[in-house]
């Protein structure tokens, strides 16, 4: 199936959702808050 | 179909091992060349007049024990020389050794690629490069590897903004990222990029010498400052990587200093038709033969310069090469516009 | 059909290589991880056609911001701090919880936004040159003129941060 536009938002949101999860681990993963 | 595959495939093969053999023979030419700067004659036994000197290095190194520290990050230790090397070879993809050329009736382009934004590929590649030398320096875990690893990338990334900074004045002055049209616009303005912006070379070339930690600015190697630097606790193979590194990245920047200011794959005078006896020379020769002038000079200088002290080394990248840049990029802009 | 193999192949890794970046225990590998991250975003930029912004990426992501991490990270040596399960006031159970949630959320807007028809709209009608750079620059300097300097000026602020900080340690 085609790639559209929403495939990348959903990897966004699933890379901003890791993120969080970093952020209440350690206090040095703050950069991967970051990652886009 | 042919095309897409097999052509590029056969410029890389080509390409890899012209490389690699360029690099080994550049060992040997350092140590003639510096030999010859001292009145010596260098690797003289091992071949005739010592051509065959690094394929005897290159048996050694493979052959010596592998030793890597008990205490050390098994897997960035290794990963490091390989972050090292690979860098300096990718960038060959973008670098122009001639036009398209008509070979075995076909016609093909004497490089491997053409990508849009050629030059930016290149610096970007280099600051990757930066991570082998910080790797190797913290996977040792030793106290010199690291300071010295430390010093030496911030060395680098200093002298990365200077460059960068030459380079834009180049793509101010001809228009273009790709590498390709770097050089047409050399042969369109009829005049190399070295006489139009000699500031931007002079600060490239030293730049360069920085960014690949030769002399006189090869403090973090140098035996007699801090024990080896930061390719102490490696042997064998992974150091003939890091050394093999470092000299692929010599030819590299050579290379690039050829294609942005000497007219890369150009005959001197391109335009001036009572030349035109020397059209028989093949392009690429040219390349060859001036990158080939870069790098006699890299080892020239290596031959006579003293060594710069870390801090002076650090003075210069950042008081005087970053404000020359600025000053030739805006005095470069100034004069586009008033031109225009 | 390929550029969905690939998609999906350089997703796959991106994900993969940031639940690493969060969960290693070990700092530099942690770092290391996100340089890889990055790396494999550029690749994602390419397949977007957009080779100067992947090229960039690397520059300034990969090979400015991570290395000044890594100076941080291998100078100071920062204390652990205490793991999930050993630590009353972590709240890992209700941290898990919340992010499902804004997953949940987030799942519900994108799918409620792809059933209705997508809005397409087109900026900048009048690209006269193509060539992603000349993009880039063109919008940097016609539309997104006043967020640019702005930006420059904040970038001049944090560097005389940074000087006078560091000045009144010597």
């Amino acid at each position: 199936m085609p790639i559209t536009p929403t495939h990348y938002m959903l990897l966004s949101a699933a890379l901003f959702i890791i993120g969080v999860i970093g952020v209440m681990v350690r206090r040095n993963i703050i950069i991967i808050f970051m990652s886009i | 179909m042919v095309d897409t595959f097999v052509i590029p495939l056969l410029k890389i093969l080509v390409v890899l091992n012209a490389t690699l053999v360029g690099v080994t023979y550049m060992v040997l030419l350092e140590r003639k060349v510096i030999a010859w700067a001292q009145s010596r004659l260098g690797p003289m036994r091992v071949g005739p007049y010592g051509v065959l000197q690094p394929i005897a290095d290159a048996i050694k190194l493979m052959l010596k024990e592998d030793i890597t520290p008990t205490k050390a990050d098994k897997w960035v230790f290794t990963a490091a020389p390989i972050i090292s090397m690979v860098p300096a070879l990718i960038v060959y993809a973008v670098i122009p050794f001639g036009p398209t050329v008509n070979l075995f009736g076909r016609q093909v382009s004497l490089y491997i690629t053409d990508i849009n934004v050629g030059l930016l590929y290149i610096v970007s590649v280099a600051s990757v490069g930066v991570y082998g030398i910080i790797l190797a320096g913290y996977a040792s875990n030793s106290k010199f590897p690291l300071l010295a690893s430390l010093r030496a990338s911030a060395q680098l990334i200093s002298y990365e903004v200077a460059v960068t900074l030459t380079l834009v004045s180049v793509i101010l002055v001809s228009g273009t990222l790709s590498m390709v049209g770097i050089v047409n616009a050399q042969y369109n303005a009829n005049v190399w990029f070295a006489f139009v912006q000699p500031v931007a070379f002079v600060i490239f070339f030293i730049g360069g010498l920085a960014e690949t930690n030769r002399a006189p600015f090869d403090l973090p190697e140098a035996e007699q400052e801090l024990t080896g630097g930061f390719h102490t606790e490696y042997s064998g193979m992974r150091f003939a990587l890091f050394f093999l590194a470092e000299y692929a990245n010599m030819i590299v920047v050579s290379s690039v200093a050829t294609t942005l200011f000497f007219g890369g794959w150009l005959r001197p005078f391109p335009h001036v038709a009572a030349l035109n006896f020397l059209n028989f020379i093949p392009s690429w020769t040219w390349f060859l033969v001036k990158s080939f002038v870069f790098l006699y000079i890299f080892i020239w200088v290596r031959a006579t310069l003293p060594r710069y002290r870390y801090d002076q080394l650090m003075r210069l990248g950042w008081k005087v090469l970053i404000p020359v840049a600025i000053l030739n990029l805006v005095v470069t802009g100034i004069v586009k516009v008033m031109l225009l | 059909m390929a550029h969905a193999i690939a998609f999906y192949t350089l997703a796959a890794f991106i994900l993969g290589f940031a639940i690493l970046v969060v969960t290693t225990k070990d700092t530099v590998h942690s770092v290391l991880f996100l340089v890889l991250d990055f790396l494999f975003v550029a690749a994602l930029y390419v397949m977007l056609n957009a080779p100067f912004l992947a090229v960039i990426q690397v520059l300034v992501y990969a090979g400015g911001i991570v290395v000044l991490y890594l100076f941080v990270v291998m100078l100071v040596n920062l204390k652990r701090p205490p793991e999930a399960h050993s630590d009353p006031h972590r709240m890992t159970k209700f941290g898990f919880g919340l992010a499902g949630a804004v997953l949940i959320e987030l799942g519900a807007i994108v799918v409620s936004g792809y059933m209705k028809a997508p809005a397409v709209t087109s900026p900048a009608q009048n690209l006269p040159v193509t060539g992603n750079t000349e993009q880039v620059g063109w919008m940097l300097y016609t539309s997104y003129l006043i967020p640019f300097e702005i930006a420059s000026m904040l970038l001049l602020v944090a560097m005389i941060g940074a000087i006078v900080l560091a000045k009144r340690e010597l």
